[in-house]
């Protein structure tokens, strides 16, 4: 990796070229205290060259970033202001290496009323091999796969701002007619919104947006580099979707409360019936008046939903427990879902748990399990799967992970959905590049919601 | 105070607001019925169709309201959706163990017809690979099963009830031998027996074993020699003129929804490169004059399932300048399969054209059983082209009627049809796109050694076959309702002129009348 890292350094100060303002100001803000006086250290003792493996290229804790956020989303400042600067080193501290003074500005801009250009991308490259256990047949199966690709382009004025998300996924998937000659890989819209921020307490968002549920679930299991968690999976949830939502924030960092309103077919189908989905969802942090019990987050949520031509109901009630820490994330989810899969008809129920865990910079442990139970009307109809990852950040926007995951199918499962009994062996890599803060504030953490 | 009052004001208008608006669009009505369910699975399916050929569409729909073995050709969305979600699954011991094999993934008893080979033979094959792919063998195995059933209750005149049916006696003995001799003719091919063409001979010998009538067969080879010697096709679709051969226009007399349109221009002068292309992917290809154009008009009302799809009839020039031996073929736009890609890599071939080629000489006894079976592009579309060819006769359910309607014929025909999906799954580990290039056949066999399979595959049959009857009634209400049809769409969907040409004007659909319902008196 040594060899490497020329590259690596060579790329990140591509988005640092783009938007120099937006990097310095993440690593202005991203740090813990105690972080922040190791940076310094750090800095100090060797600037702008930081050693592969530690923590020094961003200072941050975390790896993944679901939904295009970088694990700099983890703590970011808001908009327009350094509400916790009391927890966050200056800028100038933190950007040594860059020998050009700041260019002086004539005349001092209003703060908060500049115009900002946030631009980005993610991507993961995995080589899965997969053994299938179909009763007495065995296959085995291996490919290179581009999991995920997004790029990103974001904008914020005051108390306005916009983002432009796409990703790339096969021209074959669903009603491909017309389109690109065999699977090529196509860029398809994720997410296209505008949000508005009243008196830092109420926002709005409209157009393509992040629904609420799911985007919650994966910025705190950080899991997604080792594969869909549970909900994406089996289409319980979906990450974004055409409508428009409206946020209260509680004062204090205590969370949280959304509502939101989209035409239920997410943002991989253009909308099929007249019915709408409304999304309601409160994300608490109870302990976020003593500052070693912001982590803990509890929320909830229902989904009043339809999809398909025929409005079949797509209901959800989903709760989740979590410690949501930077070195440590460990927690669950539990979904109930009243009509999945286009039938109205159908119950099922998914427990999720998960655990993350940084015992030293760089070094990602994790581990997760699910069951979704797909028809509580039927026997064996289940599917359990277990996950284990090591991982490994060589800079901060390249990380590495080895996993494997055995899912048990029920017999019934089995029938339906051959191959679902398998052990898999994968290896992800993941870049990330640029600054995702474009968004809304219901994604932030409890750090970045303290006024 | 005030000035610092207002933004809240403002933010706790905007809240409410929000409020009410959930309130309001959160109340929207929705369904848990089966006909939600299957109606969102075909519209799903049909959704780019519906946007842009909403009056192709419509025609299929109605096909599909029409006839229970329509709705039954036109629902493979549905099955699909309750494949995967486990409905009326048989027993755990039956499909414990599923291994994906290459085969048409439709294999229900209208899928099955006479191919006229290179060497002149008739020959019984698959002749439709629209969904060709990798599948679970139970896949097959049970569209099979419940085809025979609807086809074995239409034979006994029964109307789609959803109530227990009289017959019910012979579709478990149908299905039972079709499953029987699947099973038997597996396990001879996982130890090395040949993959036999079905041509009369060997079709007249499986189908008369046991007492077995040759009722249907009988009636499928004499109608397709018949139509060979006479050149059929030419002689209906076509007419001499002092020009030269052309092909009618119109209305075709035996169905009015079945029409004959002419090309736009633009689309016409596509037809060479189409044909050039599809000659290179022919086995042993004529000579290049062979494939001279002499007429071509769009073909509409054809069909179930691909109803809405682009098709068109070319007259070529054949082997000479005569007009004795003129060639009719069928240009028919291809589709992606139903396959879920189970396995990886998921997906086994580059393009829709190569899955077709790949799949129909695989699966055939001989790669040549049909020697214009070819594939292209035309205006875009990938298409496949074959001989059209009156000779070469499906087996279709609606002429299961007097002696072919009888029990020892209809149980002929499931020893037959099952002996040769057989031989479809078995095919070579070196044709096989997934797996471990493992004996398929072998697979199989192991996985269909539980007891009562071929009993828990004629349970499933049966009330699936159920389940399709139910859901046919709910389609008809659907269709004559307008609420099949009924899917959101934006000024951009419309069709281009240019396209709407080249979809041509369907004949208007002829709805079903409905039965009375309880409810409805």
């Amino acid at each position: 990796m040594i060899a490497n890292r020329p590259i690596w350094l060579l790329l990140l100060t591509l988005p640092m070229a783009v938007a120099p303002r937006a990097l310095a100001q993440t690593e202005a803000t991203e740090l813990l205290p105690a972080e922040a006086a190791e940076q310094e250290l750090a800095v100090d003792e060797a600037p702008g060259d930081p050693a592969p493996g530690s923590d020094d290229a961003s200072g941050s804790d975390d790896a993944s970033g679901s939904d295009g956020r970088s694990e700099s989303d983890e703590v970011i400042a808001p908009r327009d202001a350094a509400p916790h600067s009391e927890a966050h080193v200056p800028s100038a501290t933190r950007v040594p290496t860059d020998p050009t003074p700041p260019p002086e500005s004539p005349e001092p801009a209003e703060p908060g009323n500049e115009l900002e250009w946030l631009v980005g991308m993610e991507t993961f490259g995995v080589y899965r091999l997969r053994r299938t256990l179909n009763g007495e047949d065995r296959e085995t199966g291996h490919v290179f796969d581009l999991e995920r690709t997004m790029l990103w382009a974001g904008a914020r004025y005051g108390d306005l701002d916009a983002r432009v998300m796409v990703e790339a996924v096969p021209s074959g998937d669903e009603a491909g007619l017309l389109a690109i000659g065999g699977d090529s890989l196509v860029l398809r819209m994720r997410e296209a919104w505008a949000g508005y921020t009243i008196a830092d307490w109420v926002r709005v968002e409209g157009g393509m947006i992040q629904t609420l549920t799911q985007p919650l679930v994966e910025s705190v299991e950080r899991l997604r580099p080792i594969g869909k968690g549970p909900h994406e999976r089996f289409n319980l949830l979906f990450p974004a979707d055409v409508g428009a939502s409206a946020t209260l924030l509680m004062p204090g960092g205590y969370g949280r409360v959304s509502a939101a309103v989209y035409n239920g077919e997410s943002y991989r189908s253009r909308e099929l019936n007249r019915g709408k989905t409304t999304e309601l969802f409160a994300e608490l942090r109870p302990l976020a008046g003593l500052s070693w019990g912001r982590p803990l987050v509890v929320a909830g949520s229902y989904i009043l939903g339809s999809q398909g031509a025929g409005s079949a109901r797509a209901d959800r009630i989903t709760g989740l427990l979590a410690w949501d820490s930077p070195r440590l994330r460990v927690g669950g989810t539990f979904t109930y879902a009243l009509g999945f899969d286009d039938n109205g008809a159908r119950k099922g129920w998914v427990l999720h748990g998960f655990a993350r865990v940084e015992p030293f910079a760089g070094l990602i442990l994790a581990a997760r399990a699910f069951h979704f139970e797909r028809d509580v009307d039927g026997s064996d109809d289940s599917l359990t799967t277990f996950e284990g990852s090591v991982g490994y950040r060589f800079v901060d926007p390249f990380e590495i992970y080895a996993t494997v995951e055995r899912d048990v199918a029920g017999d019934r499962t089995e029938v339906a959905l051959p191959g679902s009994d398998l052990w898999e062996f994968s290896i992800t890599m993941r870049v990330s590049l640029g600054d995702p803060r474009i968004r809304s504030p219901r994604l932030m953490s409890a750090e970045e919601l303290t006024p | 105070m005030e000035e610092d009052r207002s933004p809240l004001r403002r933010a706790l208008f905007v809240q409410l607001l929000v409020a009410a608006a959930v309130a309001a669009l959160g109340c929207a009505e929705t369904g848990d019925s089966r006909a939600a369910f299957v109606r969102t699975q075909i519209a799903r399916a049909d959704q780019s169709l519906i946007r842009q050929r909403r009056d192709l569409v419509a025609g299929k729909y109605a096909r599909m309201a029409r006839t229970l073995y329509d709705y039954y050709r036109g629902s493979v969305p549905v099955f699909a959706a309750d494949f995967a979600n486990g409905a009326e699954a048989a027993s755990a011991t039956t499909a414990r163990s599923a291994p994906l094999v290459l085969t048409t993934g439709d294999a229900h008893p209208e899928n099955f017809g006479l191919l006229l080979g290179a060497d002149g033979v008739l020959a019984l094959e698959p002749n439709d690979f629209d969904s060709a792919d990798q599948y679970p063998f139970t896949w097959d195995l049970r569209r099979l099963a419940t085809g025979l059933v609807l086809g074995v209750r239409r034979s006994a005149g029964e109307a789609p009830t959803g109530e227990a049916h009289a017959s019910d006696a012979l579709t478990d003995a149908v299905v039972r031998t079709m499953v029987a001799n699947y099973v038997q003719a597996v396990a001879a091919h996982a130890d090395g027996a040949p993959r036999r063409r079905f041509e009369r001979e060997f079709v007249f010998a499986l189908a008369g074993q046991n007492g077995g009538s040759l009722a249907i067969f009988e009636d499928l080879f004499s109608r397709g020699d018949r139509d060979v010697l006479g050149r059929r096709a030419i002689r209906n679709a076509t007419e001499l003129t002092p020009e030269g051969r052309r092909i009618l226009r119109g209305v075709d007399p035996e169905d009015p929804e079945h029409l004959y349109q002419d090309l736009p221009p633009s689309t016409f002068a596509e037809l060479p490169a189409t044909l050039a292309a599809y000659r290179r992917t022919l086995l042993d290809p004529p000579e290049v004059a062979y494939f001279t154009v002499l007429d071509a008009a769009r073909e509409l009302g054809s069909g179930v399932a691909s109803w809405p799809r682009i098709r068109a009839q070319v007259l070529l020039r054949g082997p000479t300048d005569g007009d004795q031996d003129d060639v009719l073929v069928e240009v028919k736009e291809l589709t992606d399969s139903a396959a879920l890609g189970w396995l990886l890599p998921q997906r086994y071939y580059g393009s829709v054209g190569e899955r077709i080629l790949s799949t129909s000489r695989a699966l055939w006894a001989v790669p040549s059983a049909e020697r214009l079976w070819g594939v292209s592009s035309w205006v875009g579309l990938p298409v496949q082209l074959r001989l059209e060819e009156d000779g070469q006769k499906t087996i279709r359910t609606r002429r299961f009627e007097g002696d072919r309607a009888e029990p020892a014929a209809l149980e002929a025909l499931a020893r037959v049809l099952g002996q040769l999906l057989a031989r479809m799954h078995a095919t070579p580990p070196d044709l096989q796109r997934a797996g471990d290039g493992q004996n398929a056949a072998a697979a199989i066999r192991d996985a269909v050694d539980v007891p009562d399979f071929d009993a828990d595959e004629a349970r499933f049959a049966i009330a699936y076959a159920g389940r399709v009857e139910s859901d046919f009634l709910l389609w008809q209400r659907l269709v004559v309702s307008g609420e099949a049809l009924e899917l959101p769409s934006a000024e951009e969907d419309r069709a281009s002129a240019a396209q709407r040409a080249l979809f041509g004007t369907p004949a208007p659909p002829l709805l079903p009348e409905l039965p009375e319902r309880p409810d409805d008196r």
